[in-house]
Formats: structure tokens, sequence, C-alpha cells
């Protein structure tokens, strides 16, 4: 009796273990997965080209400071806001003489995109008509002049800066340097 | 009935008990072979992350390993590798992303019983197609080693929407 407990435990735990066995084996899976993550850091930013330094060719002609051909010269400019971001660029004082600040001439700033990612073909950066120009008018009482470029979502663009000196009448310059500062902004858009 | 005659009683019932077992083992676990068969699909590789560079609109993983196991289907088996778009979303505004596969047969034995049905797909959001397939398949019995490199594609810029842009790879065996 002792021995038939003994052989009907053998015969049950083979047939566990090959259960066990074969239930292992049909969870073999046919299927598996893996996850990938991309994480994109938040980017703003603008960043000026060299400064520039031309000389008065002596006539009334306004005298241009170009930014060439060049977009790696121009004013460069990033943003991942999902909705884009705004630029300005901005000088706070007409061309002032750097040892007679009574002397001044007007300054003109023109902008325009000379690069931009695009979106379904058009172009990410974009220039507003009405904020294209904008001359100071120091007579006028108005010492600033700003000018903008928007975006709508993400991307990068470069933006050719043309400034101007406004010459008026040569021979009432004091000789010397006149100079202005133009400050660049970029801020996301809300 | 001696000692000696009831100990060689109980020897011959323990055995024939032992020789059953044994069958019964066999008979459960080997119902038409004697050889365990099963299919199996596994990826070797961990979880991937990256952080994008801006440098370019494509960004590339490491390539993934993945082994496949047939020694169940006579006929073979086929194996396909999907994935949505990236996808990342802040707030209600969700940002998404293409996403390439790519597949190659970096081991196989044997090595003519398998090929590569397609080794290239990416997802194109913006004309509709929203998951990316690469397939491979093995004619008969056989295991393969299989690299899956998977790409992050931004759609129009190499200046993706802040945030954190995530997919799923899965691979399946579809027809054992």
């Amino acid at each position: 009796m002792k021995m038939n407990i003994r052989g009907l435990l053998t015969i049950v735990s083979a047939a566990v273990i090959a259960t066990c066995c074969q239930s292992a084996m049909a969870q073999s899976p046919t299927t598996d997965t893996q996850t990938f993550t991309v994480t994109v850091p938040s980017a703003l930013s603008i960043t000026g080209p060299a400064n520039q330094v031309l000389t008065h060719d002596t006539t009334n002609n306004n005298q241009v400071f170009s930014p060439g051909t060049v977009t790696a010269d121009h004013w460069a400019v990033l943003c991942n806001s999902s909705a884009g971001a705004t630029v300005s660029l901005t000088t706070s004082t007409p061309f002032t003489h750097t040892t007679n600040n009574t002397y001044k001439r007007n300054a003109r700033l023109d902008l325009a995109v000379s690069s931009s990612d695009n979106n379904a073909g058009s172009a990410i950066w974009t220039v507003a008509s009405g904020a294209a120009t904008d001359s100071t008018d120091y007579a006028g009482g108005d010492n600033a002049a700003t000018v903008q470029a928007t975006s709508a979502r993400p991307g990068r663009g470069t933006l050719a800066l043309t400034v101007t000196f406004v010459t008026g009448t040569y021979s009432t310059l004091l000789q010397g340097d006149y100079q202005i500062d133009v400050v660049g902004t970029i801020a996301a858009n809300p | 009935m001696d000692a000696v005659t009831l100990k060689r009683k109980q020897d011959l019932r323990s055995l024939a008990f032992r020789q059953a077992a044994l069958v019964l083992f066999f008979l459960l676990m080997c119902p038409s072979t004697s050889i365990a068969q099963f299919v199996g699909i596994r990826c070797q590789s961990p979880p991937q992350s990256l952080v994008h560079d801006f440098t370019s609109a494509g960004q590339a993983f490491p390539e993934s390993r993945w082994d496949i196991h047939n020694s169940a289907s006579p006929n073979g088996i086929t194996v396909v590798w999907t994935a949505e778009a990236f996808q990342s979303q802040t707030g209600k505004h969700v940002s998404v992303a293409d996403t390439g596969l790519l597949l190659r047969l970096n081991g196989s034995g044997p090595a003519s019983a398998w090929r590569i049905l397609q080794s290239s797909d990416q997802t194109n959001v913006g004309k509709g197609q929203k998951a990316a397939f690469v397939s491979a398949a093995c004619s008969g019995f056989g295991e393969a080693t299989m690299g899956v490199a998977v790409s992050f594609r931004n759609l129009q810029t190499s200046t993706p929407t802040a945030g954190q842009y995530r997919t799923q790879l899965i691979g399946t065996i579809v027809a054992p």
C-alpha cells in the first residue's frame, strides 16, 4: 500500500511537470514591443551679425549698410514654440555723433526674410507689410525705429536688415563717427 | 510469503509505476515529436531615448536587436514590425513627427530560409499614412536575428515643436 502511494505520487508529479512545461511553451511570445522617445528641448534664440562700418561718400546721398546676399551674415532666429515667435529689431536713437550728441542724422530700418523653414511650401517666417520699414524722426520727437518679423509655428529663419544713414545736407555734418545700436529681441508668441 | 518474495514484488511494482510516469510525461509533453516546438519573437534591446540636436530633420536611434524562432511551423512564418508616427502632447496641443523603419537581417539559420519582404518604410502623416511597416519571412523551420533601426523625421523643418515624442515598435509573428 505504501508503495502504491509512492508510485501514484510519481505519476502525478510527472503529469504536473509535463503540464507546466507545456504551458510555458504555449506562452512563447508571438509579439513583443519596444518604446522610443525623442526629447525636443525648448529653443528660442536670436543671433546678430558682426558690426558694420562705412565711410561717407561726401555727397548728399543716403548711406546704406547693406546686409549682403550671404544669409550666414544676417540675423539668425530660431523658435520651436508651437505658436511661433515675434522678432523685433530696434534702434532707440537716430545716428548720433559719438563725441558731440547735438549732431544727429535719422536712421531708417528695412527688414526682409532672407531664408526660412517652410510649411507646406510657405515660409514660416514673414515680415508684415506694416512692420517692414521704420525711421527715426528726431526733429519730430521720434527717436526710435522698430521693424518686426513673426512666425506662427516652429522654425529657423534669417532676416536681412538694411540700415540707412539719412544724410540730408552733407555740408552741415560735423566730421567724425555717427553711430546707432540695433537691438534684436525674440519672444515666443502666447 | 517470505520477506524476499515480498521485497521483489514491491520492487517490480515500483518499477511499473516509474515506467508509467515516464510514458505519461512523454505523452503529455510531446504529442507528435520528441523536440520542443514553438514560435517566438523577442526584442533584446531596452527602450530607447534621445535628445533632438536640431542639426537635421532626421534623428536616428541605434539599431535594435530582435530574435525570432520557429520550430513549430514547417511552412514558415512571417514577421511584421509596425510603428505609428511619433506623437507629443502638451496640454491640448498635439505635435507629430514621422517615423522611419529600416529592417536588416543580421543572422539566420538556415540562411536560405529567410528573406526580407520589405526593408524600409516611413509614416507620412501629411498624406494620411499614420503607420510604417517592415517585414521578413521564413520558408520553414529556422531562427534569425533581425536589426530594426527607427528614426524620427520632422515633418517640415529641422526645428520640431518642443516636447517629448513617443512611438512604440511592435514586432508580431503573423502567420505561424
